[in-house]
C-alpha cells in the first residue's frame, strides 16, 4: 500500500536543467588586458606628464644656468685676447673676437670696452638694454699689469634663444618619457594579453562549452603548468572529476529509483482494485485503470482528473465527502459501500476504503473493489433468507426485516395496519386431501392475498396457514377494515387445488391499526393475534379489530 | 718666489743663447723730435702698441734691437720675453697693431733714430751719436 501510494506522491519540482546561456563572448573593452592597459597608459601619462611639465621647468633653469656657464666659460677663454685688444685698443682684434663670441648662437650682443671706451660691438641692441639686464660682465686686465682694469668684456645672453632651446629639450625628454610609458604599457599588455587573459579567456570558453556528463575536461593552458592559471585549471578538472562522481552516483541512484517505480507503476497499472488519490477536497489526483473500470466509465469520461469522486459516485457521493472530511480531520481510515447506478438503471456496488496519508493532511489515499457480484449474491441469498419457500411471500425474517427497514418511515404517516390471517378449515384441506393440495392451497391463497392488497404492502406466512400483512399508509381505520374484509371475502372463495378439485376455506382476521407504530413487531403481532382469536371465537370467517392501546 | 724666478732665467738664457745681457737699457729719440723724457709707462705703452703716437702728437715709429729684447723686457714689465711674444702674436692676428721694427744690434737703432724724428729704441748704452737723446735709463 505504502509502496504504491509513494511513487504517487508528486515529487517537489526536479529542478529541470535550464537551457545553456549563449557563450557570452568577453567585450574587448571590459577584457583584463585592455582595462590594465588603458589603467597603465592612464598613469602612466599622468605619471609622464607631470615628470614632463616637471621636468620642464627644471630643464630650462638648468639649460639656462648651462648657456650662461658656457657663455662664462666662453668669455674666459677669450678674455686674454680680448684683454690684448684692449690694451693695444686694437679695435680689430677686439672686432675679431666679439665676432668669435657673436658665433655662439647663445649670445645676442657682445662687446669690448677699453676705459669707457666701446672698441667693437657686434648683435642686436645694446648691453644695457638688454632684456633682464641679464649682461655678463668681465673685467678686462692689462696683460702686463694684473693690476690695473684697462676695460670690460660684456656679452648678453640670447634669452629667446635658451628658452627655446631649454623648450627643446624639454619637449625631447617629454618625447623620451611618452616613448617609454607607450613601450612599457604595450608590454605590459602584451604579457597580460598573452601571459594571463588568453589563458583565462581560453579556459573560460572551454569550461564554458564543456560537457560535464562526457567527462571531458579542460586543457591547462601550454605554459602555465606550474602558475596560478595551471592551478585554477587543476581545480577546475578536479571538480569536474568530483562533480562527474556525484552525476553518477546520482545516475544509479534515479536508476534504481524509476526501475522501483516501474514496478510499483506496473503493480498499480495493473490491480484489480481501483486504487487512487484524493486532495483534501475529495478530487482525484491520481487513478490506475481498475479505478476507471469500477466507476464503469466510458473512454471520453476518462479525463477525471481534479473531478471529484463523490461526484463520479453518482446519489451516494454525499457519504463520500463527509468521509473525505472525517479523515482531513484526523480519521485514519474510513470505509462504505456506494451504490453507483449508470443510465442504462443498472447499477454497481463499490466497496471504497480511504486512508490518512502519513504526514500529508492534503492527500489521501483510497482503494475502490467491485462488490457488485458478491453485493448480487449476498442480496440473493438473503431474499432466499426472508422469503418462504413454498409461497414465495415473506418469512417471518422477513417481516420482521421489512418492519424495522420501514419503522422509521411509519412514524407520523397517517397509519399502519397489521393484519394477521389465520386459515379456516385448512387442517382438513391438509388431511383429507394431502400435504400436496394443502401446499397447493397455500400458495393459491398466497396469489388471493396478494392480489387484494397494494403493491407496496407486505406480506409474509409465518407459520403453516398464518399470514401477516403490513399495510402502510392507511389514512384511515376504515381502510384496514376494507382490506380485512376484502381478504375474508376473497379466501372464502372456493379454490380448486390438485386438477380441479374443489375446497372452500375461510379467513379469520385479527387487525391492529395505529398511527403511533411503538415498541417490537411482536407486540403488535401479540395484539393482532389476540384480535384474531376473538374473530375464531365469534365464528370464523371475520375480521375483528384489536382494542386501541 | 726667488726660485721661479731663477727658473725663469734659466729658461730665457737657453731660449736664446745669443742673448746679451745689458748693464743698463736706454731709450733713445731723435733730438728733434721735441721729446726730452719718457715715463716708463710712456715707455711701456709705446713699445707695446698701446699707445701709437708721440707724446708730440707724431706717429711713432718704435725700434727693437733683437738680442736685447728680453733683458729689455724684462727690466721694463718684468715679463719673459715669450709673453712679449705672444701678445704680439695675438696683435698680429688682426694686422691693424704693427709689432715694433727689429734690427740687429743697437748701433743699427742708433742710426735709425739719428735717422727719423719719430723714432724711438732702446739700446744698451747711451749713444755717443749726437742726433740721439736718451729719453729714459731703466738701470739695473
Amino acid at each position: 500500500m505504502r509502496g504504491w501510494c509513494c511513487a504517487l506522491v508528486p515529487e517537489p519540482a526536479s529542478g529541470g536543467d535550464a537551457p545553456p546561456r549563449a557563450f557570452r563572448r568577453v567585450r574587448r573593452t571590459r577584457g583584463i588586458a585592455f582595462r590594465t592597459t588603458a589603467s597603465i597608459l592612464v598613469f602612466g601619462g599622468l605619471v609622464g606628464g607631470i615628470a614632463a611639465v616637471g621636468s620642464a621647468k627644471l630643464i630650462e633653469h638648468k639649460e639656462h644656468r648651462r648657456l650662461n656657464d658656457a657663455l662664462v666659460e666662453s668669455m674666459a677663454a677669450v678674455q686674454r685676447t680680448a684683454s690684448v685688444a684692449a690694451y693695444a685698443r686694437d679695435e680689430q682684434l677686439a672686432a675679431e673676437v666679439v665676432a668669435g663670441l657673436l658665433q655662439s648662437s647663445s649670445v645676442a650682443h657682445a662687446e669690448i670696452l677699453e676705459g669707457e671706451t666701446v672698441l667693437a660691438a657686434v648683435g642686436v641692441g645694446a648691453a644695457q638694454e638688454s632684456p633682464n639686464g641679464a649682461a655678463l660682465r668681465r673685467q678686462l686686465r692689462s696683460p702686463f699689469d694684473a693690476t690695473e682694469t684697462i676695460g670690460e668684456l660684456r656679452v648678453v645672453p640670447a634669452s629667446a634663444f635658451i628658452a627655446a632651446k631649454a623648450a627643446d629639450y624639454s619637449r625631447l625628454v617629454a618625447s623620451l618619457l611618452a616613448v617609454l610609458v607607450l613601450s612599457i604599457t604595450l608590454g605590459v599588455a602584451w604579457l597580460v594579453g598573452r601571459g594571463v587573459t588568453r589563458g583565462i579567456g581560453r579556459l573560460a570558453g572551454e569550461l564554458h562549452g564543456l560537457d560535464v556528463v562526457s567527462g571531458s575536461k579542460v586543457t591547462v593552458p601550454a605554459g602555465h603548468a606550474e602558475d596560478e592559471l595551471g592551478r585554477l585549471a587543476g581545480d577546475i578538472n578536479a571538480l569536474l572529476d568530483r562533480v562527474e562522481a556525484a552525476l553518477a552516483r546520482e545516475r544509479e541512484a534515479r536508476g534504481l529509483h524509476a526501475a522501483a517505480e516501474r514496478k510499483w507503476r506496473l503493480i498499480f497499472d495493473n490491480a484489480g482494485s481501483g486504487l487512487f488519490t484524493l486532495d483534501s477536497g475529495g478530487g482525484l489526483v491520481e487513478w490506475n485503470p481498475a479505478l476507471v473500470r469500477a466507476l464503469g466509465l466510458k473512454d471520453e469520461e476518462r479525463g477525471i482528473s481534479g473531478a471529484s469522486l463523490a461526484a463520479l459516485l453518482g446519489d451516494e457521493g454525499g457519504r463520500l465527502e463527509r468521509m473525505v472530511a472525517a479523515i482531513v480531520e484526523g480519521d485514519e481510515v474510513a470505509s462504505a459501500d456506494f451504490e453507483r447506478r449508470d443510465l442504462e438503471g443498472g447499477s454497481r456496488w463499490l466497496h471504497v476504503v480511504l486512508n490518512a496519508i502519513e504526514g500529508r493532511r492534503d492527500l489521501l489515499q483510497g482503494i475502490v473493489n467491485d462488490i457488485t457480484e458478491r453485493k448480487r449474491a449476498e442480496d440473493k441469498a438473503r431474499a432466499q433468507a426472508e422469503r418462504d419457500a413454498l409461497t414465495g411471500l415473506l418469512n417471518r425474517r422477513g417481516l420482521e426485516r421489512a418492519y424495522s427497514s420501514r419503522r422509521h418511515e411509519y412514524a407520523g404517516t397517517a397509519g399502519l395496519g397489521v393484519l394477521l390471517v389465520d386459515l379456516d378449515g385448512f387442517k382438513w384441506v391438509n388431511d383429507n386431501h394431502g400435504h400436496e393440495a394443502g401446499d397447493e392451497l397455500l400458495q393459491l391463497v398466497a396469489r388471493r392475498i396478494e392480489g387484494v392488497v397494494r403493491r407496496s404492502d407486505k406480506v409474509a406466512r409465518i407459520g403453516g396457514d398464518e399470514f401477516v400483512l403490513l399495510l402502510d399508509d392507511l389514512k384511515s381505520m376504515s381502510m384496514a377494515r376494507n382490506i380485512a374484509a376484502k381478504l375474508v371475502d376473497a379466501i372464502g372463495q372456493p379454490f380448486a387445488v390438485l386438477d380441479g378439485r374443489k375446497v372452500r376455506i375461510g379467513a379469520s382476521v385479527g387487525v391492529v391499526f395505529t398511527q403511533y407504530p411503538s415498541g417490537e413487531l411482536a407486540e403488535l403481532l401479540r395484539r393482532a393475534d389476540a384480535a384474531m382469536y376473538e374473530a375464531k371465537k365469534a365464528g370464523k370467517s371475520q375480521y375483528r379489530f384489536a382494542f386501541p392501546v | 718666489m726667488r726660485i721661479p724666478a731663477l727658473a725663469s732665467l734659466v729658461f730665457a738664457l737657453l731660449l736664446s743663447a745669443h742673448e746679451v745681457v745689458a748693464e743698463e737699457f736706454v731709450l733713445i729719440v731723435n733730438r728733434d723730435s721735441g721729446i726730452s723724457n719718457l715715463s716708463r709707462e710712456q715707455a711701456s705703452h709705446l713699445f707695446l702698441g698701446r699707445v701709437k703716437m708721440l707724446p708730440t702728437g707724431a706717429r711713432a715709429n718704435v725700434v727693437e734691437v733683437e738680442p736685447l729684447r728680453a733683458g729689455f723686457y724684462r727690466r721694463l714689465l718684468g715679463r719673459e720675453i715669450a709673453e712679449i711674444n705672444a701678445y704680439w702674436a695675438r696683435l698680429q692676428f688682426s694686422g691693424r697693431t704693427q709689432p715694433p721694427l727689429r734690427v740687429p744690434d743697437s748701433a743699427a737703432a742708433v742710426a735709425r733714430v739719428a735717422e727719423d724724428p719719430q723714432a724711438i729704441a732702446f739700446v744698451d748704452a747711451v749713444p755717443e751719436d749726437a742726433r740721439a737723446r736718451v729719453v729714459l735709463r731703466l738701470g739695473p
